[in-house]
C-alpha cells in the first residue's frame, strides 16, 4: 500500500510545560510492496513516526496518507479505526497484549473488532496460527501456558489474522535466542512474499537485518531524517551513519577495515556471509 | 481531566517550605486541619488565611500553575457555598423571592465554609506540591513510629507505599502501551454505549494484571537474594532532619490552634 | 592456582515431580576470581542452574551446591551464601525497588544492617565504579536500560560479594545498552576483583570469559575456553547457538580450502581476523 508522510511534525502534550517535539520536516513515501527498515537510536522519533503511519496517533502539522486515506490533524478518531484495519502493528514484546482465555478467541480478536463474523475470524486465526507455526492441538489452550517464544508468536499470528496490507514491526524480535531471532524474521518475509500487495516497515537496531530485508532505509537522528536510501546507499556512507553512533552491518565492517588495511581491490558492501566470504576468496586468489 | 488536578504532583524547587522536615509539614497540616473546623471566629479565620498566604508565599510554586489545578475544585466550593446559602435558617432574612429565603446566617455559613474548603485544598495540595514522595513516605513512617509499639506494621507499610510510587509510572507506561497495542488490534475505547466501553477494557487490564504479578514474583526475587527480611535489623539510609525552621513552623501552628481553641470556647 | 570456591556435585532438578528435570546430574567447579559464562539457547537450564548459586533454589535429595565451602542445604547458610553471590537479573524493570538510584544501591546494605556512616561511603564508591554519578536522585523510570542495569550492578557490587551472578542481564536491551553493560562488567572482573558468571545466549559476550560453560537440556555439554567452544562447530549447532561472525567467516573460509587456523590460533575480533587475512595473503 503506498504510504506517504508531507512535512509531518510531531510534538507531544501540546500547550503544556513539558511540550516536546518527537518529528520535524519528514517527507517520505513508502511505494507499494516495499520493505522499509527505519534505524535510530532510542528517542530518535522511530516509534512516533510508526504509530503515525498506523493511526494511533495523528501529526500536529502536515499530513499522512495511507493508500487513498490521509490524516491530518483534525481527522476525526473514526477515520483512524479504519487505517488501523489496513495496518498492522507488531508491538516490542506483543506477548504483552495477549488476554483471551484461549490462543485461538485471543488470535481472532483482532479480525473480529474490524467487522469479520466469528466463523470467519476464525478461520482467519486458523490460518495464522498455522503460518506462525503453533500446532492445532493447542488452540484451545489458554495463550499464559505457553513458552516465551510461543507466546510471541501467537501474538503475532493476532496481527496477521486482520489480513493487514502493511505490517509495521517494532524490534519483534526483542529478548529471543538467535534461533529464534532468524525464525521470526523469516517467518515475516514469507508473509510479505506471499502478495504483491504486501508491505513490511521494520523497526530495528540490527544493520545485519536491515541490510538484509530491506529496500529503502532510513535512518532517524533526533526528530528528523538522517540518511535514506537503498541498504548500499546508506551502508556505503559509514562515517555519517558512525557520527550518531550506529554502525555497519558486521559484514561490511569487516571487508572495509580488510580493504583499508591490505589497500587491495574489495567490493565491501555485501550484506551476506556467503557473499563476503566469497569477496574474501576471491581477495585471496587474486594476484597482486 | 487528569492534568487539572493538582494534588499529588510535586514541583521541585528549593524553597524554605520544600526544605522543611516532612514531618514538620506533616503535623502542621494536621494541625490546620483539624483547627480549621474549630475555627468560627473571624480572629481565627484570619490566622489561617495568614498563614496559608505566608506558606503560599513562601513555597514559590507557580501561580499559574496553582490557578489551573484549582479550577475542578473551584466548582466543589461553589457548590458547597450554594448549599448552605440556601439550606441555612438562621438570623434575619436578607431578602426573600418566591423560591427562596435568604437568611444572614445562610450568607455566613456559606463563606465559612468555602473559605474553610479553599484553605484546606490549599494546604493539602501544598503539602504534595513541595514534598517528594519519598519524602512524604519517610515522614509518614517516622510518624506512624509509636503505633509499632501496638503491633502495626509501620515498616512494612510505609515500604509498600514506596514501591507503589516507584512502580507507577512504569505501570502507567505499561497500561499505555497494552492499550496502543489493543488500538492496533481494532479495539475501540471510546464508541458505544457504558458497557460496551467498560467491557473494551478486559483487553487491557488482563494483560496488565498478569504482568503486574510477572514483575511482583520478579521483584519478590530480587529482593530475597539482596537480602530483604522484614524490617527487623534494618538500617537506614535516609535519615530527616529537623532543623529550626521546621521547630519555628511548629510553633507558628500551635500558636494558631490555641487561637482557634481560645476564639471558640472561651470568649 | 586460586581456591574452588563453588562446587556442584551431581546436581539434577525438576520443578514439580513428574515434570521433566530441569537439570541433569550437573557437576561443575569454579574458581575465585574466574569468568565464567554460561550459554544455552532458551530452556536449556541455565537460569535454573544460576538460582542454584545462591541459595534461591535449594537441591532437593539429588546433588549438592557448595560455595565457600557452605552447603547450600543447611539453612544457616544460605544467609551467608547470599551475602557471598550476589544477582543481576534480566528485567531491569523488575528489579529495582527504591524511588531513586541512590536509595537503590543503598537497599542491599539497609537489608543487612550496615551502620550509615559505611553505607554512604559504599553507595558513593558503587555509584562511581558504574559510572553513575549524577545520576543519585534520578528516579529509575527515567533511565535508558543500560542504566538501570547499571544501578542494578551497583546495587550488588555495594554488598561487597564474592561472586556477581548475571542471569541473561543484557538480553532485553539494545545494543548500544548492551556494550555499555559489558564494559561495566568487565570492570567489575578487572578493578574490582569480583568473581563473574555471565548467563546468555549470545556468544560475543562469551568471548572475554576465561571459560565457557555450554548447557541444553539441562546437562552441560561442554566446559572449555572460548576459542575451543567457538571452533566446535558441531557442539553449536547441536546446541542452537549461533557462531560469533568472526567464527562463522573463518569455518566457511576453511570450507573453500583456506584454514586460517595455520596463521594464527587465537582469532577471536575482527582485527585479528583481518590481520590474518593479511598474512595469508602475503603467504601466497
Amino acid at each position: 500500500m503506498y504510504m506517504e508522510a508531507k512535512n509531518v511534525k510531531f510534538t507531544y502534550m501540546v500547550g503544556s510545560p513539558f511540550e516536546k517535539t518527537a518529528l520535524q520536516n519528514i517527507n517520505l513515501t513508502l511505494e507499494p510492496n516495499s520493505y522499509t527498515v527505519l534505524i535510530g537510536h532510542t528517542g530518535s522519533g522511530k516509534s512516533t513516526l510508526i504509530q503515525l503511519f498506523n493511526g494511533l496517533l495523528k501529526p500536529t502539522d502536515g499530513s499522512i496518507q495511507i493508500g487513498n486515506r490521509e490524516i491530518k490533524r483534525d481527522t476525526k478518531q473514526k477515520h483512524l479505526y479504519d487505517v488501523r484495519k489496513d495496518v498492522g502493528m507488531v508491538f516490542q514484546y506483543p506477548e504483552h497484549q495477549l488476554f483471551h482465555e484461549t490462543i485461538l478467541k485471543d488470535v481472532a480478536f483482532g479480525p473480529m473488532n474490524f467487522g469479520m463474523s466469528q466463523e470467519e475470524a476464525e478461520k482467519r486465526a486458523k490460518e495464522s496460527l498455522k503460518l506462525v507455526g503453533i500446532e492445532e492441538g493447542l488452540y484451545e489452550r489458554s495463550p499464559f501456558d505457553l513458552s516465551g517464544g510461543q507466546m510471541r508468536r501467537v501474538a503475532i499470528a493476532g496481527v496477521l489474522a486482520s489480513n493487514p496490507k502493511t505490517l509495521i514491526l517494532d524490534e519483534p524480535t526483542a529478548g529471543l535466542d538467535p534461533q529464534g531471532k532468524e525464525d521470526i524474521m523469516e517467518l515475516f518475509y514469507k508473509w510479505y512474499e506471499v502478495s504483491e500487495e504486501r508491505s513490511i516497515i521494520l523497526v530495528t537496531h540490527h544493520m545485519e537485518d536491515a541490510a538484509k530485508y530491506g529496500d529503502q532505509l532510513i535512518v532517524l537522528e533526533q526528530g528528523g531524517i538522517h540518511l535514506t536510501g537503498t541498504p548500499k546507499e546508506v551502508f556505503l556512507q559509514g562515517d555519517r551513519l558512525r557520527k550518531t553512533g550506529l554502525s555497519q552491518p558486521e559484514t561490511v565492517r569487516l571487508l572495509e577495515s580488510l580493504k583499508d588495511k591490505s589497500k587491495g581491490h574489495i567490493d565491501t558492501l555485501k550484506f551476506h556471509l556467503n557473499e563476503t566470504v566469497d569477496e574474501i576468496v576471491s581477495f585471496l586468489r587474486k594476484d597482486q | 481531566m487528569l492534568d487539572h488536578i493538582i494534588i499529588g504532583q510535586y514541583v521541585p524547587g528549593h524553597s524554605k517550605v520544600h526544605r522543611l522536615d516532612p514531618r514538620a509539614k506533616l503535623i502542621c497540616l494536621m494541625l490546620f486541619m483539624v483547627f480549621l473546623f474549630v475555627s468560627r471566629h473571624p480572629l481565627s479565620i484570619g490566622v489561617a488565611l495568614l498563614i496559608a498566604v505566608l506558606a503560599f508565599g513562601l513555597a514559590n510554586v507557580p501561580l499559574t500553575f496553582y490557578l489551573r489545578g484549582m479550577r475542578f475544585i473551584a466548582i466543589i466550593i461553589i457548590f458547597t457555598f450554594l448549599l448552605h446559602l440556601f439550606m441555612t435558617k438562621e438570623g434575619p432574612v436578607l431578602f426573600t423571592t418566591p423560591i427562596v429565603t435568604i437568611y444572614l446566617g445562610g450568607v455566613l455559613e456559606g463563606v465559612l465554609v468555602g473559605v474553610r474548603l479553599l484553605l484546606l485544598v490549599i494546604m493539602a495540595s501544598l503539602l504534595t506540591l513541595t514534598t517528594t514522595p519519598v519524602d512524604l513516605t519517610d515522614g509518614m513512617e517516622s510518624l506512624m513510629l509509636p503505633l509499632k509499639k501496638v503491633g502495626m506494621p509501620t515498616h512494612e507499610l510505609a515500604f509498600m507505599i514506596s514501591i507503589a510510587l516507584r512502580f507507577i509510572p512504569t505501570l502507567l507506561e505499561e497500561a499505555m502501551k497494552i492499550i496502543k497495542a489493543q488500538m492496533a488490534r481494532g479495539a475501540n475505547f471510546t464508541q458505544g454505549s457504558i458497557w460496551k466501553r467498560v467491557k473494551a477494557f478486559v483487553p487491557v487490564l488482563v494483560p496488565l494484571f498478569v504482568q503486574s504479578l510477572n514483575r511482583a514474583e520478579d521483584l519478590a526475587i530480587a529482593m530475597e537474594s539482596r537480602g530483604y527480611e522484614g524490617g527487623e535489623g534494618r538500617t537506614k539510609f535516609r535519615i530527616l532532619y529537623w532543623k529550626r525552621m521546621d521547630t519555628i513552623a511548629l510553633v507558628i501552628l500551635t500558636l494558631y490552634s490555641m487561637t482557634a481553641i481560645f476564639t471558640r470556647f472561651l470568649m | 592456582m586460586n581456591k574452588d570456591i563453588v562446587r556442584i556435585h551431581n546436581l539434577s532438578f525438576q520443578y514439580r515431580p513428574n515434570e521433566p528435570y530441569v537439570l541433569t546430574d550437573i557437576n561443575l567447579t569454579i574458581k575465585e576470581r574466574e569468568w565464567i559464562t554460561i550459554v544455552g539457547h532458551n530452556g536449556s537450564g541455565k537460569s535454573s542452574l544460576a538460582k542454584f548459586l545462591n541459595a534461591l533454589f535449594i537441591p532437593d535429595e539429588d546433588g549438592e551446591v557448595y560455595i565457600y565451602g557452605l552447603n547450600t542445604k543447611e539453612r544457616q547458610n544460605q544467609g551467608k551464601v547470599r551475602k557471598l553471590v550476589a544477582m543481576v537479573f534480566q528485567n531491569p524493570d523488575n528489579q529495582l525497588v527504591a524511588p531513586t538510584v541512590e536509595d537503590d544501591v543503598a537497599f542491599g546494605l539497609e537489608n543487612t544492617g550496615v551502620p550509615r556512616e559505611e553505607m554512604i561511603e559504599r553507595v558513593k564508591e558503587s555509584i562511581k565504579i558504574m559510572g553513575l554519578e549524577g545520576f543519585e536522585k534520578q528516579e529509575p523510570h527515567r533511565l535508558s536500560g543500560g542504566q538501570k542495569q547499571r544501578v542494578a550492578i551497583a546495587g550488588v557490587i555495594a554488598m561487597k560479594p564474592k561472586v556477581v551472578v548475571l542471569d541473561e542481564a543484557t538480553s532485553m536491551l539494545d545494543p548500544v545498552g548492551r556494550k555499555e553493560v559489558m564494559e561495566y562488567i568487565r570492570r567489575v572482573h578487572n578493578d574490582v576483583n569480583m568473581t563473574v558468571i555471565m548467563i546468555t545466549h549470545d556468544l560475543n559476550e562469551a568471548l572475554f570469559s576465561d571459560r565457557i560453560i555450554v548447557m541444553k537440556e539441562g546437562k552441560i555439554l561442554k566446559d572449555a575456553p572460548p576459542i575451543e567452544v567457538l571452533r566446535d562447530e558441531e557442539l553449536l549447532k547441536k546446541s542452537l547457538l549461533k557462531p560469533t561472525f568472526e567464527f562463522e567467516v573463518q569455518s566457511k573460509l576453511k570450507e573453500k580450502g583456506i584454514n586460517l587456523f595455520e596463521i594464527s590460533p587465537q582469532i577471536t575480533n575482527q582485527k585479528e581476523l583481518v590481520d590474518a587475512l593479511c598474512t595469508w595473503k602475503q603467504k601466497m
